[in-house]
């Protein structure tokens, strides 16, 4: 794959040592760790020692999110573990992302946070195996859950930490992002 | 209808907002309710209702409802609020 990502307005690029302490920051500011499933604190060296394995990890994929040349936000990538095993991106069926803008950006809560996710899906849905998304979203975080659905994705059950999972088709895919794209002109 | 009822109007949809929270102070990263997919249904609602299409870069300016009116006004200089 050549990156960057691009559409939309947006750049979608792997990211780099010099970022990672501003994607610390981010993943650690309570706006955005209160909806991770792991909340844990994440120290510097945590951090470097995450970035050294993402190199050898086909299974994931972590990427900037740019706007006019400012990094705006996270997205990223897994492939669903199948009895305990990850298989690589490329070989996965179902593949399960995420995103983040960043606590302070000024677009946090614009149109503009459906670009990055409209750029990224296609992707996924194209660079191999890949038949189906899955997103898991806490039952209180509306804001996600709205979105997903913008994006196509279908609701699911709930689980007993109070986790639902969302589903996406390519065609449920394909069918909203033709809605979203009359207002995102780009 | 007034031109500001319209857009007032166009707030409480989207942002399923009381008529009483819809004014000059209103920005998006300081209410709860006004997140991306509100700002998605905010701008379809706009085009419909003022019959206009904005730019990409207004869409995304469109931070506040004082915001909204000066973009408004940009497209069709003969409405007023």
């Amino acid at each position: 794959m050549s990156w960057p990502l691009t559409g939309f307005g947006v750049e979608l690029r792997p990211i780099t040592a010099d970022k990672l302490e501003k994607v610390r920051n981010w993943r650690n500011h309570p706006e955005i760790n209160q909806f991770m499933l792991d909340k844990s604190y994440i120290s510097a060296r945590q951090q470097q020692q995450w970035f050294q394995g993402l190199a050898t990890k086909a299974e994931q994929v972590y990427l900037m999110i740019m706007y006019k040349g400012e990094d705006i936000g996270l997205i990223y990538a897994s492939s669903e573990p199948n009895a305990g095993e990850l298989a690589p991106l490329a070989l996965a069926e179902t593949v399960c992302p995420g995103l983040y803008i960043a606590p302070e950006c000024k677009y946090k809560n614009s149109i503009l946070a459906f670009s990055p996710s409209l750029v990224f899906i296609e992707y996924l849905f194209k660079q191999g195996r890949c038949n189906q998304l899955k997103a898991q979203v806490f039952k209180n975080n509306n804001s996600a859950i709205r979105y997903n659905e913008m994006l196509g994705y279908q609701q699911g059950n709930v689980d007993e930490q109070g986790l639902i999972t969302m589903s996406l088709s390519l065609q449920h895919f394909q069918l909203a992002k033709a809605k979203l794209s009359k207002i995102l002109r780009f | 209808m007034t031109a500001l009822t319209i857009l007032i109007n166009a707030f409480e949809n989207a942002l399923e907002l009381p008529i009483s929270e819809i004014n000059d102070s209103l920005e998006y990263n300081s209410h709860k309710k006004w997140d991306s997919t509100a700002h998605m249904i905010l701008i379809a609602q706009l085009e419909n209702d003022f019959d206009v299409m904005f730019d990409i870069d207004d869409i995304i300016d469109m931070s506040s409802f004082v915001k909204a009116k000066e973009i408004l006004l940009k497209y069709d200089g003969k409405i007023s609020f």
